[in-house]
């Protein structure tokens, strides 16, 4: 259950594994919560690796969403496959956040 | 050794024979010609031959010329025994294919010395012979072995059914010998995933690394995968294969099924060009941003793909190094501007003109490397039958996989509970079947729900409620931690069953002895708002096109379609 942290050109990215599920909720957290600088105010969630999600992954995303928002930064998401993109329509993600 | 003495009288066969015996030779006598001719042609194993001049029936010299004619592969020195006052003579019977002379009257150490002198010259022949033989069949056999690697190369990098309108495509002949590569796939959802790519090094070594490169192509871009992952798995794969001083450099693109959006993973390659579509002569370059693949063990390596806005009729160029780095035959290197030139000039037969244009460049010259080049134009993505040229729905060819009805059941207690791999292990079994491989993310999803809801709310009974803060969220995953160690007597029932049908169906029953499970309350969709929890049984709600609860909840069903979409 590997998340990295990459400062990539326009924002700072979040990169979960293959399986980004119940059992990343604590090593997510810790991952989001250890930024302390961020650049152009925009925290990416970036899913190049990532081919399962579950609704817990629903979950952690919002949970992130609200932690930054109180902080005055804006949480995308990109990168998702098209199952995935799939699941965030469904979930009605794409009213809550920037999905490219 | 054995030696052929041909003369006419008597009594100089006689001597010579005396002489040669004596020397432990083994000596054969022919009286004219014509028998000289004969007894050459009945032995194979005839060393050397002594020749008379002026013989009846046939001279020494037409019968020099003979043997020669009718034997064009074995060396068996033939030396004149005359006296050596005729000079014109001497060159005839040289023009006729004599190797020497020995002077009549003979003597014996010079014949002897004569003889050994030739036979030095016979055994270095006899050897030279002997390596031109292994070498033959040796390039016979490098040419049969090469010709069986063609055709697995080829079966096994030209295995799609379709090729894609926006693409146009170049790989010089046999270039696959020398490490290009260059493929491509439909995706199931429409879109086309390419690869160019160059191993470092020519020749069948070079090559041998594009065997599983273009598996994992194939079966990656057959699962909707990321460039980034085929990228990464590549990489994991040649960095166990190849010697460390070998490695791939290769870009990998998807090209949505709207021709918009280009993802791209490029590690070692050149810049990428890209021309407008409205001015071909505006050029924008997309750098390599990684390593080639193989460089990098597994955990240092970078995924991370470059994704480009297309506009209709853009177009892309991606190349190996073989364009630009073709030498002429003053070793000039045809280089980049006079490429971006061609690029520049834009036109339908960009791709013709470029190859046209350095192999002209090149001429003269062995190519030193091979060349490899796709086109890219942004256009919606049509797939067509590279035989009958008929438009195909990839979608269809995807999902058309079936299966015969199969029911696949689990009982999974206590420790199964605890085992934090389940679904992975179950999903390794179901999803390797056919006609579900394809589903397999959608299924997974669905499974995992099921098994969240089963475990955490039947069996753990644990409150969703406690989710509603991080510190919740968290704290409801570490509660699930504790009270899965305590588990005891505790099951989960599991079954799989595939029904044939319009379309095929499969349906999943999972049943738990827990304490049961408000899926009215549950079902309550709180997707609109911002709570982190609650969305599980929407989301089976839209992947299932009937989901039924029973047993207060201990008891599910879900129905997931096969179709074409897959699901509700």
């Amino acid at each position: 259950m590997a998340i990295t942290i990459e400062t990539q050109d326009e924002h700072e990215a979040i990169i979960p594994d293959e399986r980004f599920d119940f059992e990343s909720v604590g090593p997510f957290r810790s991952c989001y919560e250890s930024l302390t600088t961020v650049k152009n105010n925009t925290v990416a969630v970036d899913f190049r690796n990532t081919r399962y999600i579950d609704s817990s992954a629903l979950g952690m995303l919002i949970n992130a969403k609200t932690y930054f928002s109180d902080k005055g930064i804006k949480v995308k998401l990109i990168n998702a496959n098209d199952q995935i993109k799939k699941i965030f329509s469904i979930s009605r993600f794409d009213k809550k956040f920037e999905i490219l | 050794m054995k030696i052929l003495i041909v003369d006419d009288h008597d009594f100089n066969r006689e001597l010579l024979s005396f002489i040669l015996t004596d020397a432990e030779h083994e000596c054969i006598e022919a009286e004219n010609g014509i028998e000289a001719v004969e007894k050459y042609q009945s032995m194979d194993d005839l060393d050397l031959v002594l020749m008379d001049i002026n013989m009846p029936e046939m001279d020494g010299i037409s019968a020099t010329k003979k043997i020669k004619q009718l034997d064009t592969i074995r060396h068996v020195p033939i030396i004149f025994v005359t006296a050596l006052d005729d000079f014109d003579m001497l060159s005839q019977c040289l023009e006729a294919g004599g190797d020497d002379f020995v002077p009549k009257p003979v003597n014996e150490s010079v014949l002897l010395a004569k003889i050994n002198a030739h036979m030095r010259t016979k055994n270095l022949y006899s050897k030279l012979q002997e390596v031109n033989q292994t070498l033959n069949l040796h390039q016979q056999q490098v040419e049969r072995e090469h010709s069986i690697v063609e055709r697995v190369f080829e079966k096994s990098t030209n295995r799609v059914r379709t090729y894609c309108s926006c693409a146009k495509k170049y790989t010089s002949p046999a270039s696959m010998f020398n490490g290009d590569l260059v493929l491509e796939s439909p995706s199931p959802a429409g879109g086309v995933y390419h690869l160019v790519g160059d191993f470092t090094g020519h020749g069948l070594s070079a090559s041998i690394g594009t065997l599983p490169v273009a598996d994992i192509f194939y079966a990656l871009a057959g699962k909707q995968a990321s460039v980034s992952q085929i990228a990464s798995e590549i990489n994991s794969r040649l960095s166990g294969l190849l010697p460390s001083n070998m490695f791939f450099c290769a870009a990998i693109s998807y090209l949505s099924p709207s021709g918009t959006e280009l993802s791209l993973w490029s590690g070692g390659m050149n810049d990428i060009l890209i021309t407008d579509a409205d001015d071909p002569s505006h050029l924008q370059y997309i750098h390599a941003e990684h390593m080639p693949l193989a460089v990098l063990p597994v955990v240092e390596f970078d995924g991370k793909p470059t994704i480009i806005t297309l506009k209709p009729g853009d177009r892309v160029y991606i190349y190996t190094d073989g364009v630009n780095e073709a030498k002429n035959a003053e070793g000039e290197e045809f280089g980049l501007p006079r490429l971006e030139d061609i690029i520049k000039q834009g036109g339908e037969d960009v791709v013709r003109r470029i190859t046209g244009a350095v192999h002209s460049f090149s001429e003269g010259k062995e190519q030193s490397d091979d060349i490899s080049l796709i086109e890219l134009t942004s256009q919606e993505i049509k797939h067509y039958d590279v035989i009958s040229n008929a438009l195909v729905e990839t979608k269809e060819v995807f999902f058309k996989a079936k299966s015969f009805p199969w029911k696949f059941s689990m009982h999974l207690e206590d420790k199964d509970l605890r085992n934090a791999n389940i679904v992975d292990q179950i999903m390794n079994v179901v999803g390797t079947v056919q006609c579900v491989e394809i589903h397999r993310d959608k299924i997974f999803t669905i499974l995992s729900e099921l098994y969240s809801n089963a475990l955490e709310h039947g069996i753990l009974e644990l409150d969703s409620n406690l989710k509603d803060s991080a510190d919740g969220f968290e704290q409801y995953y570490r509660e699930r931690e504790q009270r899965l160690k305590k588990v005891s007597g505790q099951a989960i029932d599991i079954d799989f069953s595939y029904i044939k049908g319009q379309p095929d169906c499969l349906i999943l029953t999972m049943t738990d002895t827990g304490i049961g499970f408000d899926y009215q309350k549950a079902g309550e969709t709180h997707a609109e708002g911002n709570d982190p929890y609650g969305r599980g049984v929407a989301l089976l709600r839209s992947l299932c096109s009937k989901i039924e609860y029973s047993n207060e909840g201990r008891t599910v069903v879900v129905h997931y379609e096969l179709g074409l979409e897959g699901g509700g």
